[in-house]
């Protein structure tokens, strides 16, 4: 009989505690569409760098994590567990549903290009972490956060690979989104970015796969961290249904 | 006829250094005890051989990782295949099956040397009435729910039985979970393994680009998983993925397999060629053969630099060939090799 009163009371405490914290939440569809310039990415297709290097890729994906938007008045609600990988799947793009969000006017999106936190020393299968899906290195070096395996003929005709392997916390760039603001209710929004992949390639930076043609853990990896911390994925469009 | 004893309670079990598994296994075949015991027993039986003189298991020995010792096997009308027997472990990290990928599951797989007339040479109507005279209709019954044999049914439980030969108890697993402390050779084995060379900056084998973390298996998603490493040159190379995909890309790509076990497994290759893990390595050091289609992960790794359109080789020192086979001795699984669920239930009935 105690024990039945005692549960009837947490039941109720339960209640009221999922009352007070009941608040009104929505969802958010993320879009990344890959590009090369203007074209639609595709794999097996030649692109050219700013550099005037002829190449295509066979394997490219993007780590994101730390999924925030952020309120005027500097409120923040992060998605938790929010590691997405992202790549070209469905004529270059991919979606991905961001949930229960609480609803609101937000002013900024931000996001990590790599795996933010502890997770990615970790072993953990957290998100789309996942230790063996080609994008680990190992537990002292982490995830790989931008993947790009592909070639090109260098100018003396030789075939030559085009390696890019990035991590390391000190490729970890974090990306803030202005929106208009982005007004989220009850009916889906949407934010359309792009991933360009020539930018990977220039600004600051001009590579020239001539010169240097694998990127893993050197200073020249670290070039095109600098690369992507910018102009890489843009905001394209932003709709939310009122 | 019965199922054998039970060892120990059946349960898909691995560490989670390996990943996600979860989402491989077929909705319509979830691993059960009863499954996984009877694909044991279809996987040790011999009746499935067209003379009744082969199983499974007379290429997949459990005492070899489930291979078999040879370049290349032959089946009961004593003809030699082409490719070697791979070993079986760790299937459930994997999704296309042999070494040019043909197979898109374990399932189908698993029928395919039934009835290969090269292999076990048996049809399966006939495979299906042997096993109804001995018996097994029962045994189906009891996995399935109807007593009725069919190759599908073969299949599934097959599958059971090989999604189960996990093999995690090496001494890497064992320095993983903290519980082995390496030699300092083992140690710069490992290293040298997993890293990618820098020229002048890092020394590396490479070997793990493109056999992955605590798997040492190729890259799962997609045709990843499949590489050219150097052994032909375009002239005399074999067609490899190209078999299957029809694009003249794929040519000499063959699956990266685990290696796991690999000290057991020799030789080495789709074609069994190389005899011993020394020879493995002075392949990948200095004997890649340059082709059309030879992997950008192998052209781009070396320790030194060299000029393009060179033959890629890695400039390993014997300390470093030497350390990196201690390293791949670490992966050794006596516990796999030797665990009684995994044997072949019918030799204890004669002993």
């Amino acid at each position: 009989m105690k024990t039945t009163n005692l549960l009837s009371l947490l039941i109720i405490a339960l209640l009221f505690a999922c009352k007070d914290d009941e608040q009104a939440t929505t969802s958010l569809e993320l879009t990344f569409e890959h590009k090369a310039g203007e074209e639609v990415f595709e794999y097996e297709h030649l692109y050219e760098t700013e550099a005037g290097n002829e190449f295509s890729l066979r394997l490219w994906r993007t780590y994101i994590s730390k999924v925030r938007l952020i309120k005027k008045d500097g409120a923040i609600y992060e998605i938790p567990d929010s590691y997405y990988l992202i790549e070209p799947l469905n004529e270059g793009r991919f979606s991905l549903e961001l949930e229960n969000i609480p609803v609101g006017e937000y002013e900024k999106i931000s996001f990590y290009i790599g795996v933010a936190g502890e997770a990615n020393l970790s072993e953990e299968i957290v998100g789309d972490l996942d230790p063996s899906n080609n994008m680990a290195w190992n537990w002292t070096t982490g995830y790989k956060y931008v993947r790009m395996d592909g070639e090109f003929i260098d100018i003396v005709g030789n075939r030559r690979g085009v390696v890019v392997h990035i991590g390391t916390a000190n490729n970890l760039k974090n990306l803030v989104f202005n929106l208009s603001p982005l007004s989220l209710g009850e009916e889906r929004a949407h934010l359309n970015f792009v991933v360009d992949l020539l930018e990977a390639f220039k600004n600051p930076h001009t590579i020239d796969f001539e010169v240097e043609n694998d990127f893993q853990f050197n200073n020249e990896a670290d070039l095109i961290g600098e690369n992507y911390s910018n102009g890489y994925i843009y905001l394209k469009e932003e709709t939310a249904q009122h | 006829m019965e199922l054998p004893p039970k060892e120990e309670p059946f349960e898909l079990k691995a560490p989670v250094y390996f990943g996600e598994f979860n989402n491989r296994i077929p909705e319509d075949n979830p691993p059960t005890e009863k499954g996984f015991q009877l694909g044991r027993m279809l996987f040790y039986e011999t009746k499935l051989s067209g003379d009744n003189s082969m199983s499974c298991g007379s290429c997949h020995q459990q005492q070899k990782a489930f291979a078999d010792g040879l370049a290349v096997s032959k089946g009961i009308d004593g003809v030699a295949g082409q490719v070697s027997a791979m070993s079986l472990v760790n299937m459930l990290w994997s999704e296309k099956f042999t070494w040019n990928g043909r197979m898109p599951s374990l399932e189908t797989q698993s029928l395919e040397p039934i009835t290969n007339p090269i292999e076990m040479h048996e049809s399966l109507e006939n495979a299906i009435i042997k096993l109804e005279e001995d018996g097994y209709s029962d045994l189906f019954q009891d996995v399935f729910g109807s007593p009725e044999i069919t190759e599908e049914k073969i299949g599934k439980a097959l599958s059971q039985f090989q999604r189960a030969l996990i093999s995690a108890d090496s001494k890497y697993d064992q320095k993983l979970r903290g519980e082995y402390q390496p030699t300092q050779q083992e140690l710069r084995g490992e290293k040298l393994f997993f890293t990618h060379p820098i020229p002048g900056q890092l020394r590396g084998g490479n070997c793990g680009d493109c056999h992955l973390g605590p798997l040492t298996s190729g890259a799962i998603d997609g045709l990843q998983g499949f590489h050219n490493n150097g052994l032909d040159n375009d002239e005399n190379m074999d067609e490899g993925l190209m078999a299957v995909t029809g694009d003249p890309k794929d040519r000499g790509r063959f699956k990266t397999p685990s290696l796991r076990n690999i000290a057991l497994t020799a030789p080495y290759m789709h074609d069994g060629r190389f005899q011993t893990l020394e020879e493995v390595l002075e392949h990948y050091d200095q004997g890649i053969h340059q082709s059309n289609t030879l992997d950008i992960l192998i052209i781009e790794g070396s320790n030194e630099n060299q000029a393009a359109g060179e033959r890629p080789q890695l400039f390993l020192s014997e300390q470093e060939k030497e350390d990196i086979i201690a390293f791949l001795h670490m992966l050794t699984d006596e516990n796999f090799i030797n665990n009684p669920q995994f044997s072949n239930p019918f030799e204890n009935e004669n002993n």
